[in-house]
């Protein structure tokens, strides 16, 4: 993806590191990587049939809430991961996110690409043993939910991107996958669709300022009535997507 | 059981056990600006319930109140916690917010029904409110939080500055439930932008 280079940073390891470290971001953010993000549309596809998006300037202001909302519920989940990406951590906030997400809808879709990037990054990213570790023990204890955002910390944190990086590339991979929802909903056309992720990056980068760096117990919702929108999703009729 | 809450300042504390085989109010302590009236006759003589009114001096919340109250529902009790009105969340004066605290203990085979009016905010209020429930594997719980854009009989919707709401419960002392609104004039979007048209947002949770 074309768009990736946006999200870089200065690391203060040595050259070759830094360049290693660039390809193995570049491949986390990659939408090849097989973690199944394109299945959901974050509720877009029920706020398109609620009415509540019809337009392209809805298209536009349903981003920066749902980014807005990422910002406040799930970026501190993703910062406490990275920051210390063990397994007791990672553990923890597994759990409290679980609690947290009291949505149905956007819970099945958390587990379900957390589940994926797990499974995904332990396979690639083999040099890093302790992913495979902690998935496996995980696995045949039955008690994690291997929810998205501490796993992407976690993934992040472990190739050793810093925790800034790995916030601003959760709200990437999160702009990227409505986008490319809202490509396949017919609200816009690819090259609109590319116009808007750049117009939307600036507001997005103001997001991240305000909602970076908190800890688990500051999260929190600002976008209630899109969460309720998409806890409708599994009423829908005929659907495209999962959430 | 209670220390480590009464560190805060406390403006209330009630307690639900069995005397004679019935629901009652074995405690209780309020004080400014905070008050609990426990009328004998709110429901129907034949069933089984304690109903627990929070009223407020002045009829609302002024800037810069703190209230914080604990509940203690004794196993196998019943208790209804509600209001006569909505609680007004008054214009912030000096930037300040106002704070409303509640943590209560349901104990097992009892039921905790929290049924309050919506909160309206008048334009500019600043209002935190945070419950905090500890249940055990037999109780059961149903709470009702509920707020309204404000006053729009006076133009004011989505007009105050800061709303937040806090539900946590917890079983035994793992998180069950962790719930936190936040509504927030920011400077990226607006709480009406946010909520479009619609003027009143309502959570309600079963449990048991």
């Amino acid at each position: 993806m074309e768009d990736a280079p946006h999200v870089t940073s200065r690391f203060p390891s040595r050259e070759s590191d830094d360049s290693l470290l660039q390809w193995s971001k570049w491949q986390l953010l990659d939408s090849i990587l097989p973690t199944g993000g394109f299945a959901h549309s974050f509720g877009l596809e029920a706020a398109m049939q609620a009415r509540i998006v019809s337009h392209p300037e809805d298209l536009q202001s349903y981003i920066i809430h749902t980014l807005e909302n990422t910002g406040s519920l799930l970026l501190p989940f993703v910062h406490s991961a990275s920051t210390s990406p063990d397994f007791q951590t990672w553990r923890q906030l597994d759990m409290i996110l679980d609690a947290t997400l009291t949505n149905e809808v956007s819970r099945r879709a958390s587990v379900s690409q957390g589940s994926a990037l797990m499974r995904v990054s332990s396979s690639v990213f083999s040099e890093i043993s302790s992913l495979k570790t902690m998935r496996n023990e995980s696995l045949s204890n039955g008690d994690a939910c291997f929810h998205h955002a501490p796993a992407f910390g976690l993934v992040c944190g472990l190739v050793g991107l810093d925790s800034e990086t790995c916030q601003r590339a959760y709200m990437f991979i999160t702009m990227r996958d409505i986008i490319s929802a809202a490509t396949r909903l017919n609200l816009v056309g690819p090259l609109g669709a590319a116009v808007l992720q750049h117009q939307v990056s600036f507001v997005a980068e103001e997001l991240l300022k305000k909602w970076k760096n908190r800890g688990v117990d500051e999260a929190c919702q600002t976008s209630p009535l899109l969460d309720t929108v998409q806890g409708c999703h599994s009423y829908l009729f005929s659907r495209l997507f999962c959430s | 059981m209670m220390a480590e809450s009464s560190v805060k300042m406390e403006t209330g504390r009630l307690v639900v056990g069995r005397v004679g085989g019935k629901s009652a109010v074995t405690r209780c302590f309020s004080k400014y600006p905070l008050k609990f009236i426990v009328p004998t006759k709110a429901g129907r003589s034949q069933i089984d319930a304690v109903w627990i009114y929070t009223l407020t001096y002045g009829g609302g919340i002024v800037s810069g109140d703190c209230i914080s109250f604990d509940l203690t529902i004794e196993d196998g009790c019943t208790a209804v916690l509600t209001t006569q009105a909505s609680t007004k969340v008054y214009k912030s004066v000096a930037f300040k917010c106002s704070e409303q605290v509640m943590e209560a203990r349901v104990g097992d085979g009892a039921l905790l029904v929290v049924i309050p009016d919506p909160v309206t905010c008048f334009s500019t209020a600043k209002y935190s409110q945070k419950q905090v429930f500890r249940i055990m594997s037999g109780s059961s719980l149903l709470v009702v939080d509920w707020i309204t854009s404000g006053r729009h009989e006076s133009g004011e919707k989505w007009d105050f500055t800061l709303y937040k709401s806090t539900n946590n419960i917890y079983m035994e002392t793992n998180p069950l439930f962790l719930d936190t609104v936040l509504l927030e004039n920011g400077n990226v979007t607006s709480i009406a932008e946010r909520m479009q048209d619609y003027q009143v947002i309502a959570m309600v949770i079963l449990l048991g």
